[in-house]
């Protein structure tokens, strides 16, 4: 990845079109997936989340543009040399998609089944997976007994059968609860730190990239309109779509708060973003210390985004005097990412 | 002879008869109508094997054979009948234009049941890398299965109501021993007791497949 240097290409693709009558549902995506990483590709509904996905896994051919595999190129390929690739490349689904006929253990044996395994190895295989997730001494229940979070695990189970290389995340924790979601996402997180599986996670939610990806791609109508690692996005969000789906898991200035603004009061009102190494000082008394302005936290907080802290705070300064109010918005704009007067009260 | 001996007579062998024809005739619905409901859900538009070619003229014929009333068709298979079976009357007439019926009719309940499998489910197991022949035997055959048997409890009453109407044409059973005793002779009592068995056999029948049906469900 573009922070790692050293880091080998799985998966590229360049310049993939795909449209469904007029509606250009992939506009244009090139992107590379590197070794080992987390790579989040987010985006609202309509963004051509799917159909990105569906050109990965070969159920959708692109009008135009490639996609190569470990550098070869997929529209080469025989029938049966896609299949293989689809076997390197699994998936897990928002609805989980298990075979409610099947035990659970045959649920995750399915893929070798499929691969001609026979049925000892296979079991045996799936058994070991099972444990792998947590869910060893339910091989012989039915996906009706299990709950949401235990059926994803059996998913997961499941595309890791046929030990690929990617395992490819769609919605996987938009159907389970906060607290079952952070599980999930964190057993993914230990399986591409254990086992090297290459995690491309989609989905419309902030918080899921938060929680464990490395590299984000930001995807609106089509095309992909801002990318880089994680927590650069986040401290520093460029594209009007990014800031967007941001807005659910940043603190924005509550509505009450925000309706009181005026262009003139005996209080500023300002907006102020820190990371990195500011973002580990005293940074209020620092401001009192070098210029005497005492700042008030209205609103906001600290958050951490893979290991690097994130500050995003609303202050409120005296505006009585004019110079002074001056000197401490320089000295916070060169603090921090951001530093913005929304107005006054 | 009195009403009850009578019944005792001839009750037991028209219900043999009712039960024989009834089991052969599902016996063949099935044999042909599973394969062909099959048929007819995988070459549809949009799923696995998508073929027009195929699609219309069978899914043209299932329609015109299901558009004939079913005493309709039974007199005008008479010819047929005699030609296949060598006859025109008895058992094994009766489950040749038993099967002639139902095969269709459960062609096309399985065919719906077919189609209540999760597409996103096909599309998973395709993602997976599967042939599309190993997606119908892996998937939606076991997938479908609690409906293909729930479908096929009603083509058997569907059967037995038809196998009973084969009694006007020279079929055995209960159908005929209502017509000939219960209808043409205002026996009352027999007329009653076919209907009481008829009933019981139904029940069972309904019992039975929706027993099956949710053993096959794995969700209780």
């Amino acid at each position: 990845m573009s922070t790692r240097p050293k880091a080998q290409p799985l998966l590229e693709l360049k310049n993939l079109r795909r449209s469904f009558g007029g509606t250009k549902a992939v506009n244009g995506v090139s992107l590379t997936v590197y070794k080992g990483e987390i790579l989040g590709i987010i985006g609202r509904s309509g963004a051509g989340k799917s159909t990105l996905i569906r050109c990965i896994n070969g159920l959708e051919k692109p009008d135009s543009g490639s996609i190569f595999y470990k550098s070869r190129d997929s529209a080469g390929l025989t029938l049966e040399e896609s299949r293989q690739m689809r076997r390197r490349i699994a998936m897990i689904f928002q609805q989980f998609n298990l075979l409610s006929s099947r035990t659970i253990i045959d649920n995750v044996a399915l893929p070798l089944k499929l691969a001609g395994m026979s049925k000892i190895a296979r079991r045996q295989k799936a058994a070991e997976l099972l444990q792998t997730v947590g869910l060893g001494g339910k091989e012989q229940h039915y996906p009706a007994f299990l709950s949401g979070g235990q059926k994803q695990r059996v998913g997961i189970a499941r595309a890791l059968a046929a030990g690929p290389d990617i395992l490819l995340s769609d919605e996987a924790s938009s159907a389970l609860d906060p607290e079952t979601t952070q599980a999930i996402l964190q057993l993914l997180r230990e399986i591409n730190r254990k086992m090297g599986v290459t995690i491309i996670l989609i989905t419309h939610e902030m918080e899921v990239i938060r929680a464990i990806a490395d590299r984000l791609i930001v995807l609106d109508k089509g095309k992909i309109v801002e990318q880089g690692a994680v927590k650069d996005i986040f401290a520093r969000p460029q594209a009007a779509a990014t800031r967007a789906l941001l807005q659910t898991i940043i603190p924005s200035l509550p509505p009450a708060l925000a309706a009181q603004l005026r262009p003139q009061g005996h209080e500023a009102v300002i907006e102020f973003h820190l990371s990195g190494a500011a973002a580990n000082t005293p940074f209020l008394q620092d401001l009192q210390r070098d210029t005497g302005a005492i700042a008030r936290i209205i609103h906001g907080g600290m958050d951490t985004i893979q290991g690097e802290r994130q500050g995003r705070f609303f202050l409120a300064l005296n505006a009585g005097d004019k110079a002074k109010l001056a000197q401490a918005l320089a000295w916070l704009a060169a603090k921090g990412d951001k530093s913005e007067v929304l107005g006054y009260v | 002879m009195s009403d009850w001996e009578l019944l005792q007579k001839l009750l037991g062998p028209a219900l043999w008869d009712t039960i024989w024809t009834m089991a052969a005739a599902s016996f063949f619905a099935l044999l042909f109508g599973l394969p062909l409901g099959l048929l007819l859900y995988a070459t549809a538009k949009g799923h696995l094997f998508e073929n027009a070619w195929i699609n219309r003229p069978l899914s043209a014929f299932i329609t015109a054979l299901r558009a004939v009333p079913f005493i309709i068709l039974a007199v005008s298979l008479i010819p047929l009948t005699r030609l296949i079976v060598g006859t025109s009357i008895g058992n094994s007439a009766a489950v040749f234009v038993l099967s002639i019926t139902a095969i269709p009719f459960y062609a096309r309940m399985a065919e719906l049941s077919f189609r209540e499998v999760d597409k996103n489910l096909i599309q998973a197991v395709l993602s997976m890398g599967a042939t599309r022949l190993q997606t119908l035997r892996e998937v939606v055959l076991p997938e479908s299965l609690p409906s293909l048997i729930s479908g096929f409890t009603v083509t058997i009453i569907a059967i037995i109501a038809a196998s009973s109407m084969v009694g006007f044409i020279g079929g055995n059973g209960l159908g005929r021993l209502a017509i000939s005793y219960g209808y043409q002779r205002y026996n009352v009592t027999i007329m009653i007791a076919v209907i009481a068995v008829l009933i019981a056999l139904n029940v069972a029948v309904q019992w039975f497949g929706d027993r099956l049906a949710q053993k096959a469900a794995r969700v209780k």
